[in-house]
């Protein structure tokens, strides 16, 4: 059993926090000048040092002005480092999002320190606590007790009150650039005796967009698994990511629009282990490069021989067979998340071809953008295609259509749900903390009638307010406080579905045309 | 349960092997791949691995009850993992072991873990008490937080080939035909063709839903309709049960309809998949899977389920023949017959 | 297994080892069971949680041997109604039923095959060491509570157990308060080195409770692998996982000197907290202490007060001999209490060096009791 790389291999000065010199520096000239605040927020994404800057911070302040040497200032030093110094308390705000949680922070911190200067309070993924926690923590930020200094560390300043904000000195945390990563890597090959090509520490920098953390945990896991020395063929294998030749045999498919020679070159690359999501990002990055070089045939700066062949792929496609792929896979991996990834990526690819083969009214499905009754431009000889099935529809339920239900309850404007946010968040929070841990990453977008849309942050919120009982929670908590009923949709961070997209589904559209109106389920 | 007993993998059980053997394991691991891959089964030889030392010791872990191996799934209405299961698991791993020299927690399902529990979980999977491995399994990494991701040794385990089931099941006992039938039928999924081997129910599901299809292909709107009234009435899980195995045989007959390699692994399957993608053109064939897909994600998000299986049998091409039902006895009496006819792998 | 002994005897055992039997929800359905075993012509029953385990033996008539394992709530509900009679004991080996014959009444209850049960270990040939049931009660009765009930660092959840030579040290904190108490051992350990292990609280309560006379010894061992410790007295066995953590630097914590001594009356001390605790519920618990020293040959005195802006305020003034200077410092009023009571002893002292520093609580003529209790800030004295 071995201790994980990146905790045997935790920075214990400032001096070896990796990428972040503008915070680490104004650190330690505020110990030097005596000059310490009680309340710092920590910025940043994700294994770029946050934790780790707060610790080193919490004995630095600590031992300034002990004399080093001395046998009492290594051992605080040393339990202060391995975390059990008495004084020194994390505090993990995500699970310990409640009121109760922060009175009892409230009512601990005027216990004086049992043996340090400061009691050293770091609490991580602040912005998990829930409105009334903040408000319970602000008291103690207005006046802390001289002995007590508080470091919150988040992802995500946005959600944390200005109250708040407004009490705390604030740090922000740069993604460490890809050269220290490998620097550092490279380091601790050094010091641990693992054999790794350049190439290997490369790749695993570029993959780790900034977190220290994610790099060292992957070299770690290459380490210990392989036998000889790591190499990038290792990485790729770990990451799932394919080599350039199934990009390139995509290219010449997709510019011969061959379906089966692109089908069997997805196949070979997922036969090798290469993970569908990852598969299509790679794809996608690829189509990018050859859409900017095609656009600009100069831009990007690779090697002489790189150019050359890349070159050569992008003048096989156009810009509308690029495009259409670019989408046909951004689209695919949206939806890997709620069917069989590998399915969604032979679909994706099927898409891509189609897509760029016949132009569809529908830029953004080209396949399901095809008639329903299959009224094929090519049918097969032996395909019948079905017919028209309007009478049937028009003698099932008769709804009211969509656009009438909607005016019915018209009261709750996005204004008014904006402004209300915070307090709607706070009042599920009473009964499905949750859900409000999960509403604080989604925003009111627009308000359609009775259909309300929500901007969810990230995947993950979006991913779990889709589940049928947390949307319910959130349309009875609504339909309790505005009266009427509301459909909630969630919109993904970025690229993916907007709202008019519910418009263009087929299935919508079919069944407006059998004359039926789309309801949720409740 | 020994490391030779699993089924593929070897990427996977070799690495973990390999990193047992030089002590350079990690104490926090997690698999990840779709269910019923073998990613429990692969966390139970590595517990088993790492904790028994008898007979007693591997009987107990083969029944979930050894005192220094913990595992966690998702229960309740929700199948969620809460913060007080978290907190138990943490209490007990930071004690040292009863019988062996490790304590072994699995949480099966970790993306089932509410989002306070992942975050609980942090501390733990960073830093360890010195004898504690946990091994998480998910079916998929945007499912964790990523600060779960980078805390773990990650281990990708992918679908099977066909041919890597069909020797498992019977390296098992299993008939050759009765192998190649499961692992044409699996997806991949080894788990499955286990269950299904030894549960006959299981494997008659799978069959009933694909026979369905087979017969909707030849009927027209009415039938169609019928046949979407009733299905949608059995409840959202078992729709997409059905629609996850109409995707397994469509991918197939997608594939032959564009002319690709089809390894169908048993010859009736192989054969059912060829007759069918004789009357259907690719075109049609992918709009029609890419419809199927679509139909189980508006059914995951509760969509009118009626509605959608509807539009759906709409899609479905019509043939003008009939193709045989898939049979389990037609297709062990039919091996022998179609051994040197048909070759093996579909067109 | 056939087997026959004392209803009172098998009511005792199966109290006794209640404590270790895991809740319902136990993960291991053999968690919520109790072991029966014959040994040695002895009867044993144990459970365990998988944190703690405790073994106890009764005597018995064993005419053939043999274990199962049987629900613990159901056998022990059924025992103490049971007369006070020979109780027999049959198990059904095919079946795994335990069949009950205690004078009129038969009972048969359905057991787990005791192959499933976690194996308890048996203590070695030598001991590590011995200690008089007696002193070892004390030192568990001074310094468990001090232990921290919350998990949060799962560390001080534990009492740090130290055995050096004739010496055994355990120490408790929950970083607001620590307890120290200091034992000799009946000899020098068996061990050339001095041997610390982190033992769960819960575990040492256990461990209380089977000593069941001061005149007990108690052999402690520590099993081959270093993972469990265990306490063996005449008829019973607790023994008790590890907790896989490192405990605080402790050491450090405890004041070498002092700048204002106080030694009180214990009793009338705990009920001026106990009057001052009302008036502290609003604010978290704190309490003033006023350390008031005498001029000459004058008594000293000692207040202790509380307020509520809601309740009202409370103030009792108590004579004390004191000496050094005068201070006001602020305690929680709870761990008062309880670092008093256990001192068990008519008198306490208390020295301190300053609001913010740590104070300590000694009882007067047992200096092998040590607590500490950290001050809190008081409002208004903010130096800036």
């Amino acid at each position: 059993m071995a201790q994980a790389l990146y905790r045997k291999w935790r920075p214990t000065s400032f001096d070896e926090v990796v990428g972040q010199e503008h915070v680490t520096q104004t650190l330690k000239n505020q110990i030097a000048s005596g000059r310490v605040g009680h309340a710092y927020l920590f910025v940043g994404s994700r294994g770029c040092g946050k934790t780790t800057t707060a610790r080193i911070f919490a004995r630095e302040v600590n031992l300034a002005g002990l004399p080093p040497d001395d046998p009492a200032t290594q051992r605080l030093a040393e339990a202060i480092s391995e975390g059990r110094a008495l004084d020194v308390i994390e505090i993990d705000a995500a699970s310990h999002t409640s009121v109760d949680d922060i009175r009892e922070i409230r009512d601990r911190v005027n216990f004086q320190p049992t043996e340090l200067r400061y009691k050293v309070y770091i609490i991580d993924e602040v912005h998990m606590l829930s409105v009334a926690a903040f408000n319970a923590l602000l008291k103690t930020l207005e006046e802390p007790p001289p002995h007590v200094i508080f470091i919150l560390a988040t992802t995500d300043p946005q959600k944390i009150p200005a109250t708040v904000l407004s009490r705390c000195q604030r740090f922000h945390f740069r993604r460490v650039p890809a050269e220290k990563i490998v620097q550092r890597l490279r380091q601790l090959c050094e010091g641990e005796g693992i054999e790794a090509d350049d190439a290997a520490l490369r790749l695993i920098a570029r993959h780790a967009t900034g977190s220290l953390r994610d790099a060292v945990s992957l070299l770690d896991q290459l380490a210990s698994s392989s036998s000889g020395a790591i190499t990038a063929a290792d990485v790729r294998e770990a990451l799932g990511v394919t080599e350039a030749t199934t990009l390139s045999q995509l290219t010449e498919a997709l510019s011969t629009r061959n379906l089966a020679a692109g089908l069997d070159a997805l196949q070979r690359a997922l036969d090798q282990g290469a993970d569908p999501r990852q598969i299509a990002r790679q794809w996608i990055e690829h189509l990018r490069t050859l859409l900017q070089l095609k656009l600009d045939p100069t831009s990007a700066v690779f090697s002489e021989g790189e150019h050359a062949e890349l070159q050569a792929q992008a003048a096989q496609l156009d810009v509308e067979q690029l495009t259409a792929a670019m989408r046909a896979f951004g689209r695919a991996l949206a939806e890997m998340r709620f069917a069989d990834p590998q399915l969604m990526l032979e679909l994706g690819w099927i898409n891509s071809v189609a897509g760029a083969t016949q132009p569809s009214p529908s830029p953004t499905a080209p396949i399901r953008s095809m008639p329903p009754s299959a009224s094929h431009p090519h049918p097969a000889p032996a395909t019948h295609p079905m017919p028209s099935p309007a009478p049937r529809a028009a003698k099932s339920a008769e709804p009211a259509p969509a656009s009438s239900a909607a005016e019915s309850s018209a009261q709750l404007t996005i204004e008014r749900l904006r402004t209300d946010w915070a307090r709607i968040i706070s009042g599920i929070n009473a009964h499905n903390k949750p859900v409000a841990a999960l509403l604080r990453s989604c925003h009111p977008e627009k308000v359609q009638g009775n259909t309300i849309y929500l901007r969810a942050e990230h995947d993950f919120a979006r991913e779990r307010m889709e589940k049928a009982e947390n949307k319910e929670s959130l349309r009875s908590y609504l339909s309790q406080a505005y009266g009427g009923k509301y459909d909630i949709h969630i919109l993904a961070s970025a690229t993916a579905d907007e709202p008019e997209d519910a418009e263009q589904d087929p299935v919508l559209k079919a069944a407006r045309r059998l004359g039926a109106s789309a309801r949720r389920k409740s | 349960m020994s490391w030779e007993s699993v089924i593929g993998h070897t990427w996977a059980t070799q690495r973990l092997r390999h990193a047992l053997a030089r002590g350079t394991l990690g104490q926090s691991l997690l698999f990840i791949g779709p269910p019923q891959v073998g990613k429990t089964t692969l966390a139970l030889t590595l517990a088993e691995a790492l904790l028994a030392q008898d007979a007693r010791g591997q009987a107990l872990i083969a029944q979930r009850k050894h005192p220094d191996l913990l595992i966690v799934e998702p229960e309740g209405a929700n199948a969620t993992i809460s913060i007080e299961r978290v907190r138990e698991l943490q209490h007990a791993l930071q004690l040292t072991p009863m019988e062996s020299r490790h304590r072994v927690a699995i949480l099966a399902d970790a993306q089932a873990l509410s989002l306070g529990a992942m975050n609980a979980l942090l501390k733990t999977l960073e830093e360890p008490a010195s004898a504690a491995v946990l091994i998480l399994t998910a079916t998929s990494a945007d499912a964790l937080l990523p600060t779960i991701l980078s805390r773990c040794q990650v281990l990708p385990m992918r679908p099977l080939p066909r041919g890597q089931i069909e020797a498992g099941l019977q390296a098992r006992g299993a008939s050759p035909a009765q192998a190649a039938l499961l692992a044409a039928l699996a997806q991949g999924r080894v788990g499955w063709a286990l269950q299904a081997w030894r549960d006959a129910a299981t494997l008659q599901a799978r069959l009933q839903a694909i026979n369905d299809l087979l017969r909707l292909l030849s009927e027209g709107l009415t039938a169609r309709f019928a046949y979407a009234e009733q299905l949608a009435k059995a409840g959202d899980a078992h729709i997409r049960a059905v629609l996850q195995t109409w995707q397994l045989v469509w991918r197939d007959v997608t594939r032959a309809a564009i002319g690709c390699v089809v390894q169908a692994g048993a010859p009736s399957y192989g054969e059912t998949v060829r007759r069918v993608a004789e009357g259907v053109s690719p075109e049609t064939a992918a709009a029609c899977l890419q419809r199927m897909v679509q139909t189980e994600v508006f059914i995951t998000q509760n969509a009118n389920a009626r509605l959608a299986l509807d539009v759906l049998l709409i899609t479905l091409p019509r043939l003008s023949y009939g193709v045989e039902p898939l049979s389990f006895n037609a297709s062990e009496s039919e091996e022998h017959r179609s051994a040197t006819t048909v070759p093996a792998g579909g067109k | 297994m056939r087997v026959q002994c004392l209803q009172e005897n098998l009511a005792r055992a199966l109290s006794l080892v209640s404590r270790a039997v895991a809740p319902r929800t136990a993960t291991l359905p053999v968690l919520t069971h109790v072991l029966l075993a014959t040994d040695n012509g002895r009867l044993k029953v144990a459970a365990t949680n998988l944190e703690v385990g405790v073994v106890y033996w009764i005597g018995a008539k064993v005419e053939s041997d043999g274990a199962i394992t049987v629900p613990a709530r159901t056998l022990s509900e059924l025992v103490t109604l049971l007369p006070a009679d020979k109780v027999d004991l049959e198990l059904n080996v095919r079946t795994q039923t335990l069949r009950v014959q205690c004078g009129r009444t038969d009972t048969t209850i359905k057991g787990i095959d005791a192959q499933e049960f976690p194996i308890i270990p048996s203590p070695g040939e030598q001991p590590l060491a011995r200690i008089s049931g007696s002193a070892l009660k004390k030192l568990i009765s001074q310094v468990v509570f001090a232990a921290a009930t919350d998990e949060s660092r799962p560390a001080l959840t534990g009492v740090l157990t130290k055995l050096d030579g004739e010496r055994i040290i355990m120490v408790a904190t929950d970083g607001f308060r620590l307890s120290k108490r200091e034992e000799k051992l009946l000899e020098a350990i068996t061990s050339d080195a001095p041997v610390t292990m982190l033992i769960p609280a819960k575990a040492l309560q256990e461990v209380s409770r089977v000593i069941e006379s001061e005149e007990d010894v108690v052999f402690i061992h520590l099993t081959a692998s270093h993972g469990q410790a265990m306490f063996q007295t005449p008829r019973a066995n607790v023994v008790a996982q590890l907790i896989d953590q490192k405990f605080p630097p402790w050491e450090a914590i405890v004041p070498q000197r002092y700048e204002t001594r106080v030694t009180i009356n214990a009793a009338e001390m705990l009920k001026a907290c106990r009057q001052a605790s009302i008036f502290a519920r609003e604010s978290a618990d704190m309490v003033r202490l006023g350390i008031h020293v005498g001029e000459d040959l004058e008594p000293g005195k000692v207040t202790v007060s509380a307020r509520a802006d809601e309740t009202g305020e409370n103030c009792s003034e108590l004579e004390a001999i004191t000496s050094g200077k005068s201070m006001e410092i602020g305690f929680n009023v709870r761990y008062l209490i309880e670092g008093i009571s256990a001192a068990d002893s008519p008198q306490v002292v208390m020295d301190l060096i300053q609001p913010r520093s740590p104070a300590v609580l000694r009882a007067i003529g047992d200096e092998h009791y040590l607590h500490i209790i950290m001050p809190m800030n008081l409002p208004g004295s903010n130096p800036t």
